[in-house]
């Protein structure tokens, strides 16, 4: 894989509309991931973000084409699909106790042939993927034991562990206190500063503006941005797409959007 | 974390072979281990005969129908991600049940004859498959639970009406008892009757191990790492239905051994959904065998049945599984 421009798009959605019973949830949108870029979506509530993820992993039916590395993603199989796809749903929900590293190793359920134990290979990514989240203090105890905190880095982990070339999380943040979102967000830029497209639905506009390359803004289930940060969180795109006044605030050299008041309905 | 698996199995499994070697010991007339040899390998002889043709097809129905049971309930419980799914909340030994009477009730066909065992999968099918259906792919717990009992109570009234308008009233008294479930005057014609379909059973749910291990991750996640949800759900359906669906066909209504095998191995093996299944069936092979032992040698004028012993056992440990879960049921998403 190493032998692939950086920047040849890994994943192409084109002309994107998704309908969920009769109703359009996002309609035409265009867009690209590149390798080794870390891109946030972001947008207000039922803007159709979390909808478009799911489109985008096949969880649901959609119209237009996605492409991931040049294929059209609609003649994958679901292993295929799912061995160049990594996502992270919201909220981490674990069903069974299972010890975290043994949820970490799900990640390699796309690669693994149902019937044989794991392969060296299988191994290394789950120590890797454990190791890069900083998980090792907590990899046997149950899951269902742990932190919201450390929950969220387990599922990190375990979408790490496939070890695809994009990376979807839905609001990998979300009911994480400033610390874990920042190491979580810190976790995610680095994934895609080796090699991965990292694609992140968020709130934090903040957090967007910082970590991402680029952001998509969504509203009324069309892209309406596409671009850098201080482009595409710019105070007027959040005054009309948010409805709230902001004020650009510098952190790290990066202007950040600080959001001061709605404005009135 | 857990013992390796290995000895756990094979500890389950020297269970399992004892509790067969007991089984064929008692019963009316108590046989001495040595006897029981002899008479397994062929010895002549009212032993040879007792052993042979009466005890050893009983036996191997218990570990069979057993087994069944422990797989189909890990099988559901993977399925559904809750350990408290099981074939009998589900109505799908109620149904498989008057599917069963109805053949034999209206002499549509003899005991062993392949229509029976048929019947009971078809009404397992449409109880298991159209909770399913109903209970959709949030699968709530409290959804799932109502209509398992939707399903359960009108197999039960179908069973009534056809108690109700059989041709004549010893057949009727016949069905009766047949439905408390019993392994009694079973013979070796039953084991190769159905057979063919548990092999099946235990064949489909075995393909779905390693999606029910992903299913940890919920439906989404499952699916994202490439899981078929909709062949896991139909190969579970089909396979929970043809395992329940043929024994029930033999036995009449035994429930919660599907309930409780997963649950006893689940301390010592884990909560793995696909690492479960072996040590649940080998659990729930062990309960039967164990169970129909015990209404052998309970003193009673007439034989206390096999479903009515699974479900004086069962059932409180259902409750006392609702009560340990309690937190974990009122935090469920409704």
């Amino acid at each position: 894989m190493s032998d692939t421009p950086a920047k040849r798009p890994v994943l192409d959605a084109a002309s994107l509309s998704i309908a969920l019973g009769g109703r359009a949830i996002v309609s035409d949108v265009t867009f690209a991931l590149e390798r080794g870029s870390m891109t946030a979506l972001v947008g207000p509530n039922g803007a159709g973000k979390t909808t478009l993820l799911r489109a985008l992993v096949g969880l649901i039916a959609s119209q237009g084409e996605v492409r991931i590395e040049g294929c059209p993603a609609k003649a994958m199989s679901g292993r295929e699909r799912a061995r160049l796809l990594a996502y992270l749903p919201q909220g981490h929900a674990f069903n069974w106790p299972l010890a975290a590293a043994e949820i970490v190793a799900l990640g390699r359920h796309p690669h693994a042939d149902p019937f044989s134990p794991p392969t060296d290979a299988d191994r290394q990514a789950v120590a890797r993927a454990i190791a890069t989240t900083g998980i090792e203090d907590f990899a046997e105890r149950s899951v269902l034991t742990l932190s919201g905190g450390e929950r969220a880095r387990v599922a990190l982990a375990r979408a790490l562990a496939t070890e695809a070339p994009i990376l979807l999380a839905d609001e990998p943040t979300a009911s994480l206190d400033p610390r874990n979102q920042l190491m979580v967000m810190e976790q995610l830029r680095e994934t895609a500063q080796r090699g991965g497209a990292v694609l992140a639905v968020m709130h934090d506009l903040a957090l967007a503006a910082r970590f991402a390359d680029r952001v998509l803004v969504m509203a009324q289930g069309r892209l309406v941005a596409d671009a850098p940060p201080q482009e595409a969180l710019s105070t007027a795109r959040v005054g009309d797409v948010f409805g709230v006044d902001a004020i650009m605030v510098e952190v790290d050299g990066a202007q950040v959007p600080f959001m001061r008041a709605p404005r009135p309905a | 974390m857990h013992p390796p698996r290995s000895r756990i199995n094979l500890g389950l499994s020297l269970l399992v072979v004892a509790l067969a070697v007991v089984s064929l010991a008692v019963g009316a007339a108590s046989l001495p281990l040595a006897a029981v040899w002899h008479g397994l390998i062929g010895g002549d002889g009212i032993a040879g005969l007792i052993v042979r043709e009466i005890r050893l097809p009983r036996t191997i129905l218990a570990l069979l129908i057993g087994g069944t049971f422990g797989l189909a309930g890990a099988a559901l419980q993977g399925l559904l991600r809750n350990p408290l799914a099981e074939p009998a909340l589900f109505g799908a030994p109620q149904a498989a049940a008057a599917g069963a009477s109805l053949m034999i009730a209206f002499g549509f066909a003899g005991v062993t004859s392949f229509a029976v065992p048929l019947a009971g999968i078809a009404g397992a099918l449409i109880s298991i498959g159209g909770l399913l259906a109903i209970a959709g792919h949030r699968t709530s717990l409290t959804v799932t639970l109502l209509a398992g009992l939707a399903f359960a109570s009108f197999a039960g009234a179908a069973t009534a009406l056809i108690l109700n308008l059989a041709p004549n009233p010893y057949i009727a008294l016949e069905i009766a008892f047949w439905l408390l479930g019993s392994l009694e005057d079973r013979s070796s014609e039953h084991v190769v009757l159905i057979l063919p379909f548990l092999l099946l059973s235990w064949v489909l749910l075995s393909l779905c191990a390693s999606a029910f291990r992903a299913l940890t991750l919920g439906e989404d996640g499952a699916a994202s790492l490439g899981v078929d949800i909709t062949r896991t759900r139909l190969l579970t359906v089909v396979g929970v239905a043809l395992g329940v669906g043929a024994s029930v066909a033999v036995t009449g209504a035994i429930g919660f051994v599907g309930l409780v095998a997963p649950h006893l191995v689940r301390r010592a093996v884990g909560s793995d959904p696909a690492r479960i299944m072996l040590p649940a069936a080998l659990a729930g092979a062990a309960l039967l065998t164990g169970s129909d032992i015990v209404v052998r040698l309970v003193p009673a004028a007439t034989e206390i049945k096999l479903g009515v012993v699974t479900a004086l056992i069962g059932v409180p440990f259902f409750l006392s599984m609702i009560l340990r879960e309690r937190k974990f049921l009122e935090g469920a998403p409704a």
